[in-house]
């Protein structure tokens, strides 16, 4: 008992470490891709590379003073951060990165949780942590911050639909909404070869869920200057922003345990296949974020009601149609 | 209705591919930053810097002290003062440019009838007193010997 606890909080560590390193450098990776699709260079100056540059804006995050606008809900202020970080965070539990890694002899679960509603936990998180959005929005008494929020619920309300009803279709073929399960389903076949169509939905609806360009009209800058984190500063805006990343990571391990196989591949260990593809996932985010313009909100809507809902339900119908046949 | 679009444009996205074409063009193109403060950037030969004097073959300046310059300086920023020699030919007594007054257009050069005050390549100027910027004749040949 004591044993496997201190395993789970080992284990938990290691997992936050990672997360949170990742989330970092992933911001380190944005420049650089962003900066050369640009023609520029990015980040070159903190250490080798710029490798140094996450580490010195994070100091510089942590360093800086905490203010609190006068006018705020103190308390809903002081707590959206928190919400919507956890959230994106907890998430993270049931993600399968192999089928078993040990360290020195030791066998362990290269997870934290093995839920057999797997894929509905993620769902469920991602959704309540758009309430510390919400939250945010209202406490900050600032118009930008409101607007942002306000379109942030609209936003996750139709692309979570869309989201869902792609999600179901390798959930059909998979039989089951264990992630591990999902992954192992796949040994022969990945699923985005059957599922290319809500393969393209889900990476459409997962950009439009953890706010990226085409559809960043969360925190347009220059609309709403940053959106529903404007009034915030020091470590709870950097709470904020490491949500939004590990938002972007999340959905990229998402895509890949549904749609690319998980950690199925050949010669490679399970774990670098794993990340590999997570990293061409994300690759795709920034490449499409360089290349796309913002949406208007009217398209926005209209892409996400009467383009994407209508065709991930079509698919879904004709998935079990052909199941139900086979 | 002219302007509507492929059916199969817009299915299979191809506006959007090449689009994702030209940046991953670019992605892999050699970016154009110059590394300015470890590097120095490049000067163009009709770069227009820190002024120099030219001089005779003797070390003396070519400056014949007509006031040309000064007269013809937007910025008013040359300021000469000139006294009768023992022979009668003239004597620069004082020529000082106020390098934080000039506006680096050229006009100097250009009125310059004795082949004297030009514009050099060099752009760095750093002081911490405004009185530094204003610069004399000692400082101008010195930096001619630095153009040649």
């Amino acid at each position: 008992m004591v044993v496997t606890t201190i395993v789970l909080i080992i284990k938990l560590v290691i997992i936050l470490t990672i997360i949170l390193l990742s989330v970092a450098y992933l911001t380190y990776l944005e420049r650089k891709v962003v900066g050369h699709m640009q023609v520029r260079l990015g980040p070159t100056h903190v250490g080798w590379k710029g490798l140094l540059q996450p580490i010195a804006d994070a100091v510089k995050l942590i360093a800086k003073e905490d203010i609190v606008p006068t006018m705020v809900d103190r308390s809903v202020y002081n707590i959206s951060p928190l919400v919507t970080f956890t959230c994106s965070i907890a998430a993270f539990a049931v993600i399968p990165v192999a089928s078993k890694l040990s360290f020195f002899g030791i066998e362990m679960n290269p997870y934290i949780a093995d839920l057999n509603i797997g894929i509905l936990y993620i769902i469920a998180l991602t959704s309540v942590g758009t309430y510390g959005i919400i939250m945010a929005g209202w406490a900050s008494n600032s118009k930008y911050a409101l607007l942002g929020s306000l379109r942030s619920s609209a936003q996750m309300i139709s692309y979570e639909t869309a989201m869902g009803l792609s999600i179901a279709a390798p959930v059909l073929l998979a039989g089951s909404l264990n992630l591990r399960e999902i992954t192992m389903a796949q040994e022969h076949m990945w699923f985005v070869i059957p599922q290319i169509i809500p393969f393209v939905i889900y990476i459409i609806s997962a950009l439009a869920e953890t706010n990226r360009i085409p559809f960043n009209l969360v925190e347009a800058e220059q609309e709403l200057v940053a959106g529903f984190f404007v009034e915030y500063a020091s470590m709870k805006f950097a709470l904020f922003f490491l949500a939004e990343y590990a938002n972007m990571i999340l959905t990229a391990c998402i895509a890949t345990v549904l749609f690319l196989g998980g950690w199925n591949g050949p010669f490679l260990p399970e774990i670098v296949w794993f990340f590999i593809k997570v990293l061409f996932v994300i690759f795709i985010y920034l490449w499409l974020e360089s290349t796309l313009p913002r949406l208007r909100f009217d398209q926005l809507m209209v892409l996400g009601w009467k383009v994407l809902i209508p065709i991930a339900l079509a698919n879904i119908v004709v998935t079990s149609i052909i199941i139900y046949i086979m | 209705m002219k302007n509507r679009r492929n059916f199969f444009d817009i299915i299979l996205f191809t506006e959007i591919f090449q689009g994702l074409l030209i940046t991953i063009k670019h992605f892999f193109s050699k970016p154009v930053t110059e590394m300015y403060p470890y590097k120095k950037p490049r000067i163009y030969p009709r770069f227009r810097g820190v002024h120099y004097m030219k001089t005779n073959d003797k070390g003396e300046p070519n400056c014949v002290g007509c006031y040309l310059c000064g007269r013809i300086c937007p910025s008013e920023c040359i300021d000469i003062d000139t006294d009768a020699g023992p022979n009668g030919e003239r004597l620069v007594r004082k020529y000082t440019i106020d390098l934080s007054r000039c506006i680096y257009c050229g006009f100097c050069e250009e009125a310059c009838p004795a082949d004297a005050i030009h514009m050099g390549n060099k752009y760095s100027l750093i002081s911490n007193t405004r009185n530094n910027y204003v610069v004399n004749m000692k400082y101008l040949v010195e930096n001619y010997k630095g153009e040649q």
